[in-house]
């Protein structure tokens, strides 16, 4: 869940609401003891902001390696290559072809399971963006042209999934989009 | 004043620079809100959706903010050396910008060019082979952002540095105590931009005047290959782009650490620098170094072709720039705290553009994951990300404006108008950032119009869009509101 788009906004909102509230009461609270008249009296709690800065800085460090490590796993080659381990399944390669403004796959019909897809695009900057049957962005590779992508994805769940454009590319971005089925 | 030394000297061209930005930042602003309720009402056609795209993009970025930002730049590096702000990189920074915008207004609203003003390359091109637009449209347009590269590379930044590192100090055009050129309340948040920028933006500068100069047929478009291959304009154009930002955020935080301490409340000393001016330089260094390494972030999502290796140091070197945040987010509060805090309109405004940066820096460091990317780059999120880092390091400008308000505008700005303005702007910024996140947890594709999946977001950017223009509309009140005598 947390790999996910969703987990990603979600993680935000957890993170930068507490932020937000304690940086706007601390804020008040300087504007607070501004108005106090000695200057003097203001640095009564100096050491213990000393401290504090090396606390910050040790829990910063290590919220912030934890999460890099952590987020190795949600990275969808990585996650189909431990689907492929698991399931011995053999993968299904689909080729893809992305022009203005649509797809061409070879095959819209595919099995449950792990598949690669090869993708070009044959003129501007394109996405392949595989979004789930219930809606999930489930990746997206950007494909310039002249060059070749290859995304390998888990597909679980039987039903329509749909392909769409994530990279701008003219008047037709908008509607750029194919489906394939998963049986 | 010294003889022959005028404060007009000093302030001419910024606010002339202030008052263009404020002009851009109208009409690109406007865009912003009809193409917003185009989304709620369907109102425009795709080609005028994609014009509008293009101009607001494009207007806001370089016309808006980096033009407030050179003005108030300049203007401060002029009072705090005692240096007049003129002389011809300042004039022709100034004209050649304008210059540069009106003809990239003119092929976009005029000739139909409509690629994002993120270029997209090779779409300018194939624009014109299917048909979108014309040649002589986007040879316009090439020549506009010739233009504005000559400035953001190599003017702005040899003005900029002439100002601190040339010229003689005039005592009577020193209007603050001078806090140092390394020092991080000082000048040192400018220096990254002056010495980073030019080489970084250098290629894509010169790949953009070999094309401009194709298109007008001065050299043959078979000789310039090299510079029309998608890699070998995107690599660079990326560098560029990415270190720009990364260049204004960094000028922006180092305006945070000269603004913050001079509204301490301590009369000593030493409340006029930073709680900590050590961790302060070490958080520009580090930030700007970590920056310059995060530019693979861009190929999170080109696995196949690009190398992995050069990914995880785009990741690391994105959480590395956190690093230099999260410094800076310690060391700004430490010394509002210790010192304690005289509220103004340019404190607030710096704090709470500081605070609306930091926020944002979280949705970018997750976009900086290679895990995350795969499900967010290309939405709305992305969108999310830059918007806000521009509204947020503008929020910090209209602070340094507050605080040379009366300076420029030769009397004291209404501290009711100017709170009005800067806490809706403020809301405004964090409401659009958390409803455009959303939407790109919800997969909705940035710059498609219509709206395939997402709309559910869209009666929130109206409202926060329109509290957006509502700050702008405070500001030009107070820009029309007759002269009030100084207290």
């Amino acid at each position: 869940m947390m790999g996910t788009g969703a987990g990603a906004v979600l993680i935000f909102v957890y993170l930068t609401a507490p932020f937000l509230v304690v940086f706007v009461a601390l804020f008040l609270l300087s504007v607070r003891r501004g108005k106090r008249a000695s200057a003097e009296g203001l640095r009564e709690n100096e050491r213990l902001i000393r401290a504090a800065e090396v606390v910050w800085l040790i829990a910063i460090g290590l919220t912030w390696t934890a999460i890099n490590l952590v987020s190795i796993q949600w990275i969808p080659w990585i996650q189909a290559q431990t689907a492929v381990s698991t399931q011995q399944e053999p993968t299904q390669v689909v080729q893809v072809e992305a022009f203005m403004w649509g797809y061409r796959l070879d095959a819209y019909e595919l099995r449950t399971g792990v598949v690669k897809f090869v993708a070009r695009s044959l003129d501007a900057i394109h996405a392949f963006a595989v979004y789930s049957p219930r809606g999930e962005l489930l990746a997206t590779v950007m494909l310039m042209p002249g060059m070749t992508e290859e995304i390998v994805l888990e597909l679980r769940e039987p039903g329509e999934y749909t392909v769409r454009c994530l990279e701008y590319c003219g008047d037709g971005h908008s509607a750029m989009a194919s489906k394939f089925r998963v049986v | 004043m010294e003889a022959g030394v005028k404060l007009e000297d000093l302030t001419r061209y910024p606010r002339l620079m202030v008052l263009t930005s404020l002009a851009w930042f109208l009409a690109g602003g406007t865009a912003g809100l009809l193409m917003v309720l185009a989304h709620a009402t369907g109102l425009l056609r795709i080609p005028e959706y994609n014009t509008l795209l293009t101009f607001h993009g494009t207007v806001m970025t370089f016309g808006g903010l980096f033009q407030l930002m050179m003005g108030l730049s300049l203007l401060r590096a002029g009072f705090c050396y005692g240096k007049p702000v003129k002389g011809l990189l300042v004039k022709a920074s100034y004209v050649l910008l304008n210059l540069g915008m009106l003809m990239i207004a003119a092929s976009v609203l005029g000739l139909g060019v409509r690629t994002s003003y993120t270029l997209m390359f090779p779409l300018p091109a194939v624009g014109v082979f299917k048909g979108l637009w014309s040649m002589e449209g986007l040879t316009v347009f090439v020549w506009g952002v010739v233009l504005v590269l000559a400035v953001v590379v190599a003017l702005y930044p040899a003005a900029l540095a002439r100002l601190v590192f040339g010229g003689k100090t005039q005592e009577a055009l020193v209007l603050e105590r001078f806090m140092g050129t390394l020092n991080p309340s000082g000048m040192a948040g400018m220096l990254p931009y002056v010495f980073i920028l030019p080489p970084l933006g250098a290629a894509i500068t010169v790949g953009a005047v070999a094309i401009g100069l194709a298109l007008v047929g001065i050299v043959p478009l078979g000789s310039i290959g090299w510079a029309l291959t998608p890699m070998n304009f995107n690599y660079p154009f990326w560098i560029f782009a990415h270190n720009l930002m990364e260049a204004m955020g960094i000028m922006a935080l180092g305006t945070v650490y000269w603004l913050i301490p001079r509204y301490t409340a301590s009369e000593e000393q030493r409340a006029r620098t930073l709680f900590s001016e050590k961790l302060g330089l070490f958080a520009i260094v580090f930030y700007s170094t970590a920056a310059i390494m995060a530019f693979p972030h861009h190929l999170f999502t080109m696995p196949t072709s690009q190398p992995q290796g050069l990914s995880y140091t785009g990741q690391v070197a994105s959480w590395l720039t956190g690093f230099g945040a999260a410094f800076s987010v310690f060391n700004v509060l430490a010394t509002s705290y210790v010192f304690g805090l005289r509220l103004t309109p340019a404190v607030l405004a710096a704090m709470l553009g500081f605070g609306v940066y930091i926020a944002d820096g979280f949705l970018a460091m997750q976009l900086g994951t290679i895990g995350w990317a795969f499900r967010l780059h290309g939405t709305y999120a992305a969108t999310a990300h830059l918007m806000t880092i521009l509204i947020a390091v503008t929020l910090i400008w209209i602070g340094a404006l507050y605080h040379s308000y009366r300076l420029l505008f030769g009397r004291p700005e209404n501290p009711k108008l100017a709170y009005a303005h800067i806490v809706l702007t403020a809301v405004a910024a964090l409401g659009l950032l958390y409803t455009m996140a959303f939407m790109g947890s919800l997969g909705a594709p940035r710059r498609a119009y219509p709206l395939p999946v997402g709309s559910e977001g869209v009666a929130a950017l109206l409202t926060f869009g329109a509290l957006l223009a509502a700050g702008q509309g405070a500001f030009i009140l107070q820009l029309l509101s007759p002269k009030r005598r100084a207290p």
